[in-house]
């Protein structure tokens, strides 16, 4: 047995001494390499796009009201020369033009912050012919997307200036197909109506 | 009865000795244990690689998908080159592993891969972990090498500039 006390003893003692090793061996310098954040990015898709390029490209909605409908209050289907089908997010084939418009895109941020961008659309009060004009507010859409019926980018109505659509959250893709209709609901004289459409996405 | 009496007599004594026995080895297994333990970290040292710099102070991250995408949407990369020199003066002609290391990161993991010129060898290793670079006899004073060292994190993760504090050490063996 006193042996064996020994022997913890000198087990004790090894440890300090190792500990002090250690202590001191860790004044070693080392070398160190920085790395800084990834960029902040933002990317919106209205109608035909590619990834992470700007184009210029100006999708059409249509629609051209039979004389004999004109005013009726039925509503008529709008098309769009948009073909985007697929998303960019997975090659799913998300909408169906040319009933379909896409609209989607994302906000890349380096952080887990609750930051979020912001989506809106601006339109004219009025879509103009010569000195003709029907209210902007009478041209609405509905959201879905195949394999997502959820409406991301919602359904609604343009207001005849900037509104708010959607708030879009960091690091995710956000991502819809909207469906327009005119409400046909005046009789207006015939013409070629016209308006620009602007959809806007701010990050902060 | 006196063989009886003498066997019993015999047999108390080994017993005892018996459980001395277990007691002992029970014992002489914890103080193995510990100095098994202490001797490990008796024979690892940290390396001077204070001659050791990136060759680029600084190196940003880059998205991996510049969209949030698929299973890798917020893995952020970078790569940087690293003038390695460590003084091993001290355990030449010794035989020792030499490990890089790196300290834990402020939030998450970042994971680090590495290729060497061939005096090193490649490796990978975990922030908070170590990885192996060296293995075999210290043959000289100085061990150099030009890592290219290549950096994958949780892009979010990283919202201000980290300095990665890297480091070596040597077990002997």
């Amino acid at each position: 047995m006193a042996k064996l006390v020994i022997k913890l003893l000198i087990t004790h003692i090894t440890m300090v001494a190792a500990l002090i090793s250690v202590l001191f061996a860790t004044t070693a310098r080392a070398y160190v390499l920085t790395i800084t954040p990834g960029t902040k990015a933002i990317f919106l898709q209205v109608g035909n796009g590619a990834i992470n390029a700007n184009l210029g490209t100006i999708n059409l909605v249509s629609v051209s009201v039979p004389a004999a409908a004109v005013g009726s209050g039925t509503a008529q289907a709008m098309t769009t020369d948009s073909t985007q089908a697929i998303s960019f997010f997975d090659g799913f084939t998300v909408c169906n033009p040319p009933a379909q418009m896409y609209v989607g895109g994302f906000f890349r941020e380096p952080a887990t912050s609750a930051a979020v961008a912001t989506l809106q659309v601006a339109a004219p009060v009025n879509l103009v012919s010569g000195t003709d004009t029907i209210p902007f507010n009478r041209i609405s859409w509905t959201s879905t997307a195949n394999g997502n019926p959820t409406p991301d980018v919602p359904a609604g109505t343009f207001a005849g200036g900037p509104q708010f659509l959607v708030n879009i959250p960091s690091n995710r893709w956000l991502e819809n197909c909207h469906t327009f209709s005119y409400a046909n609901t005046a009789v207006v004289p015939a013409g070629i109506f016209t308006g620009r459409v602007v959809y806007t996405m701010t990050s902060p | 009865m006196n063989k009886a009496n003498n066997i019993a007599l015999q047999r108390q004594p080994q017993f005892a000795y018996t459980m001395h026995n277990v007691k002992y080895c029970l014992a002489l297994f914890a103080a193995t244990a510990l100095l098994t333990t202490n001797a490990q970290a008796a024979n690892t040292f940290r390396v001077d690689d204070s001659a050791s710099q990136p060759i680029a102070a600084q190196a940003q991250l880059k998205w991996k998908n510049e969209a949030p995408k698929g299973p890798d949407a917020n893995v952020a990369e970078t790569e940087a080159r690293i003038n390695i020199k460590l003084n091993t003066q001290p355990w030449q002609t010794k035989n020792g592993r030499i490990y890089m290391a790196l300290a834990p990161l402020r939030n998450g993991q970042l994971r680090a891969m590495w290729a060497t010129q061939g005096r090193l060898q490649s490796g990978s290793l975990i922030s908070g972990g170590r990885g192996l670079v060296y293995q075999g006899r210290i043959n000289s004073a100085m061990i150099e090498d030009i890592m290219t060292l290549r950096i994958s994190v949780d892009g979010r993760l990283i919202s201000s500039p980290e300095n990665l504090q890297f480091y070596f050490e040597i077990e002997l063996y």
